[in-house]
C-alpha cells in the first residue's frame, strides 16, 4: 500500500513537473516582455513626434473662404457658416482611412459632447454619398453635425489617410491641431479637457445645439 | 506490480490525452495546369457575349435598415443574397431574390451570438457562419436568421469559414512586416473549435495581401495562399492542389518580398517587374474563374472545365450609366455576380445619355482607360460592351440614384 502511494505520488510530481515545464515554454521571456516595453516606447516617442511636426505644419493656416461642404442631406453650405458663430472642433476623416481610428476617437469625443457642447463639434467626411454618410453616422452613432469635403487642402491630408482634429475659428484659421493615436486615449481626453477649460468653458451657450442638421432615424 | 502500473497507466493516459495538432495533409495527384500565354500583353480580351448569355439586375432596397456602407462579400443561396458590410456598416444583410431586404444576421454587442464587427460569412450544410475575429469565434445561424451556436477558437484570423463536415477553417494571413509568433497561416478547428490541424507553414517573408482567402460553390471551399499560383481545395484533413496557373518565366521567385521594407514598395516593384500574379479565383460548376495582375493590369480568365479552353476578358464598359459588368464579386452555381455602386451615377448621368450605342461606348472606355492611368497610374484596359439591355432593363438602371443601395448584376455564364 505504501509503495502505491509512493508510485502515486512520483507520477504525480512527474505529471506537474511536466505541466509546469509545457507552461514555462509557452510563457513570454523576460527579453520578449523587454521587447514589447521598448516597442511601445519607441511607438509612443513616434507618435509624438508625429504630432509636434504636424502641429506645426497645420496651425494657423487658413482655409479657403471658397470652400464649400455637402450636409447629409445633400445640400451644400460654405464652410465659413459653419464657424460664424464661433470656433469649432473639427474632426476630419477619410473613408479610406482607420475606421478603428475614427471610431475610437468619436467615442471619446462623445464623452466631452455635453461639456463641450453638441454643436462645438464638426465631423467633416470623405463619405461622397448620402447614403454611405448615414451609414458612417447610424453605424459611430454620431450625434454632431457632419458634412462632405472631398479637400480642406490641410498638408497632413496629402501624407495620411489618419483621422485629425483640429480648432477651425471664424476667420477659417486653423489651431490646436491633434493627432489621435488609439493607443494613448489618455492623451485624447487631456486634449479635449483642456479645450473644454480654455475655449468652451465660458461661451459653453454658444455651442448651439440648432446647428445640429441630422435627421437620421 | 499491478498496484503500479495503474498510476503509470493513468499517467500515459494524461500525456496521450494532449490535444493533437498535426499539419494538414498536401495532395498533389489531381493537379491541373493551366497555362498562360507567354506574350501576356499580345493576349486577346474576348468579347462579352463569348463568355455571358444573359444578365439579371437585383436593384438592393434601400432603407434605413437595409443601407449598405460597401459590400466587402456576396453570398448568394437559393433564393437569397447576404452581404456583409464589414466595416462600414458592420453587419450581414439579407435580401431575397428581387433585391427586397429581409433582415440583419446577428448584432453589435460583446455577449453570446453578438460581433464587434462581422469579418467574414460561409454557409455550409445551410447554416450561415459569421467569423468575428475580434472576439475569436464563429457565429452559427439557421437559413432563417435564427442564432444557433457560436464555438469559440483560441485565434485570430483574417479569413475563416465552415467546411463542408462541419469543422472550421482560419486564414492567418502573416505578412513578414507582422510582430506575431504565429508560424502557420492555415488553422483547423474540429465542431468544438478545438485545433486539430495547420497548414501553410510561412517560410518566408511575404507580405499580407487580400482579405478574403476561402472561396466557396456547392460545398467545395477553395484557398491560395500568398503569392503562390497553386488553388488548393480544402477539406477538413486534406490540402488538395487542384489547379496550378503555371506562369511560365513569368512567375515570382520565392522570398522575392524578403528585399522589401513594407508592402507599398514590394507592390510597387511588383507592378513595375515582368511577373504576374495570382489574385481572387472562383469556381462554379463548370468553370474556374480567375483573376491575375500584370503591369498593374488585372485579366480576367475562365477556365471550362469541360473543354479546357481558357478565355480571357477583363472588366467591359457598358453602354448603360457606365456600369462594370465583366467584374466577378462572387460566384453562384454558374452565374458570375458582380456589383456596381451607384454613388457616383449623377456625375455619369450628366455627361452621357444612357443607352450610348457602341461606338460612343468605345469613346467612353477609351477616356475612362485613360483617367485610371493618369490617376491611379493602373493600366485597367475597359472595353465597350456589346451587350444590349432590355429597354426595361435600361428602364431600371436609369431609375437608380447615387444614394441607392449598390445594385447586383447576375450573369450566366455561356459553355464553351
Amino acid at each position: 500500500m505504501n509503495n502505491f502511494i509512493t508510485y502515486c505520488g512520483i507520477a504525480l510530481l512527474v505529471g506537474i513537473n511536466i505541466i509546469l515545464l509545457v507552461m514555462l515554454k509557452k510563457a513570454p521571456s523576460k527579453s520578449s516582455q523587454d521587447n514589447d516595453v521598448t516597442f511601445h516606447l519607441k511607438a509612443s516617442e513616434y507618435n509624438h513626434k508625429q504630432t509636434v511636426i504636424h502641429s506645426l505644419l497645420n496651425n494657423d493656416l487658413q482655409l479657403s473662404d471658397s470652400l464649400e461642404v455637402t450636409d447629409i442631406n445633400d445640400t451644400k453650405v460654405s464652410l465659413r457658416s459653419l464657424v460664424r458663430n464661433g470656433s469649432k472642433i473639427i474632426v476630419r476623416n477619410r473613408e479610406e482611412g482607420c475606421s478603428l481610428c475614427i471610431e475610437h476617437e468619436l467615442q471619446l469625443i462623445k464623452k466631452y459632447a455635453d461639456s463641450i457642447g453638441i454643436g462645438n463639434v464638426i465631423v467633416i467626411t470623405t463619405h461622397g454619398n448620402v447614403r454611405k454618410m448615414k451609414v458612417f453616422v447610424q453605424t459611430n452613432k454620431i450625434p454632431f453635425s457632419i458634412y462632405y469635403c472631398k479637400k480642406l487642402n490641410l498638408p497632413f491630408e496629402e501624407i495620411s489617410m489618419k483621422p485629425f482634429v483640429f480648432m477651425l475659428d471664424p476667420q477659417l484659421s486653423t489651431n490646436n491641431f491633434f493627432l489621435p493615436d488609439v493607443a494613448a486615449t489618455d492623451i485624447s481626453e487631456a486634449y479635449y479637457s483642456t479645450i473644454f477649460q480654455t475655449i468652451f468653458k465660458h461661451n459653453k451657450s454658444s455651442g448651439s445645439k440648432a446647428n445640429r442638421n441630422i435627421t437620421i432615424e | 506490480m499491478k498496484l503500479l502500473s495503474i498510476p503509470t497507466l493513468f499517467f500515459i493516459i494524461s500525456i496521450f490525452s494532449c490535444r493533437n495538432i498535426s499539419q494538414i495533409k498536401v495532395d498533389s495527384s489531381n493537379e491541373i495546369k493551366i497555362s498562360i500565354p507567354t506574350k501576356i500583353e499580345e493576349i486577346r480580351l474576348g468579347k462579352y457575349s463569348d463568355i455571358f448569355d444573359s444578365i439579371r439586375i437585383v436593384k438592393l432596397e434601400t432603407n434605413n435598415q437595409s443601407m449598405i456602407g460597401r459590400i466587402d462579400r456576396i453570398i448568394a443561396h437559393g433564393d437569397k443574397y447576404f452581404i456583409l458590410d464589414q466595416v462600414e456598416r458592420k453587419a450581414v444583410i439579407e435580401f431575397d431574390s428581387n433585391g427586397k431586404f429581409l433582415k440583419v444576421i446577428g448584432e453589435i454587442g460583446s455577449g453570446k451570438g453578438k460581433y464587434k464587427e462581422p469579418n467574414d460569412i460561409s454557409i455550409s450544410n445551410d447554416q450561415l457562419v459569421v467569423w468575428v475575429n475580434n472576439f475569436q469565434k464563429f457565429l452559427i445561424y439557421d437559413m432563417n436568421g435564427n442564432f444557433l451556436k457560436e464555438v469559440r477558437v483560441k485565434s485570430f484570423g483574417k479569413s475563416g469559414a465552415m467546411l463542408n463536415d462541419g469543422s472550421f477553417a482560419l486564414y492567418m494571413d502573416i505578412g513578414g512586416d507582422m510582430k506575431t509568433a504565429e508560424a502557420f497561416d492555415l488553422k483547423i478547428f474540429n465542431s468544438d473549435g478545438d485545433q486539430i490541424h495547420t497548414g501553410f507553414e510561412k517560410l518566408n517573408k511575404d507580405f499580407s495581401r487580400r482579405i478574403f482567402f476561402f472561396s466557396q460553390n456547392n460545398g467545395q471551399t477553395l484557398i491560395s495562399p500568398g503569392y503562390s499560383s497553386y488553388i488548393y481545395s480544402l477539406t477538413n484533413n486534406t490540402l488538395s492542389k487542384k489547379y496550378q496557373i503555371d506562369f511560365g518565366e513569368k512567375s515570382i521567385p520565392e522570398n522575392s518580398a524578403a528585399n522589401f521594407v513594407s508592402l507599398r514598395q514590394f507592390i510597387v516593384w511588383l507592378n513595375k517587374s515582368e511577373y504576374a500574379y495570382l489574385s481572387t479565383y472562383h469556381e462554379t460548376d463548370g468553370f474556374l474563374i480567375f483573376n491575375f495582375s500584370y503591369h498593374a493590369s488585372i485579366y480576367t480568365c475562365f477556365y471550362s472545365k469541360k473543354s479546357r479552353r481558357l478565355k480571357f476578358a477583363n472588366s467591359w464598359f457598358n453602354n448603360v450609366n457606365g456600369f462594370f459588368p465583366g467584374v466577378v464579386n462572387s460566384v453562384c452555381g454558374n452565374n458570375v455576380i458582380s456589383y456596381y455602386d451607384p454613388s457616383t451615377i449623377d456625375t455619369y448621368k450628366k455627361g452621357h445619355q444612357a443607352p450610348t450605342d457602341i461606338k460612343q461606348a468605345q469613346v467612353l472606355a477609351v477616356n475612362a482607360n485613360k483617367y485610371f492611368m493618369e490617376q491611379l497610374g493602373q493600366n485597367i484596359n475597359l472595353a465597350p460592351s456589346d451587350f444590349h439591355y432590355s429597354q426595361k432593363q435600361i428602364d431600371l438602371l436609369n431609375s437608380i440614384q447615387p444614394s441607392d443601395n449598390p445594385i447586383l448584376l447576375v450573369q450566366r455564364l455561356k459553355e464553351f
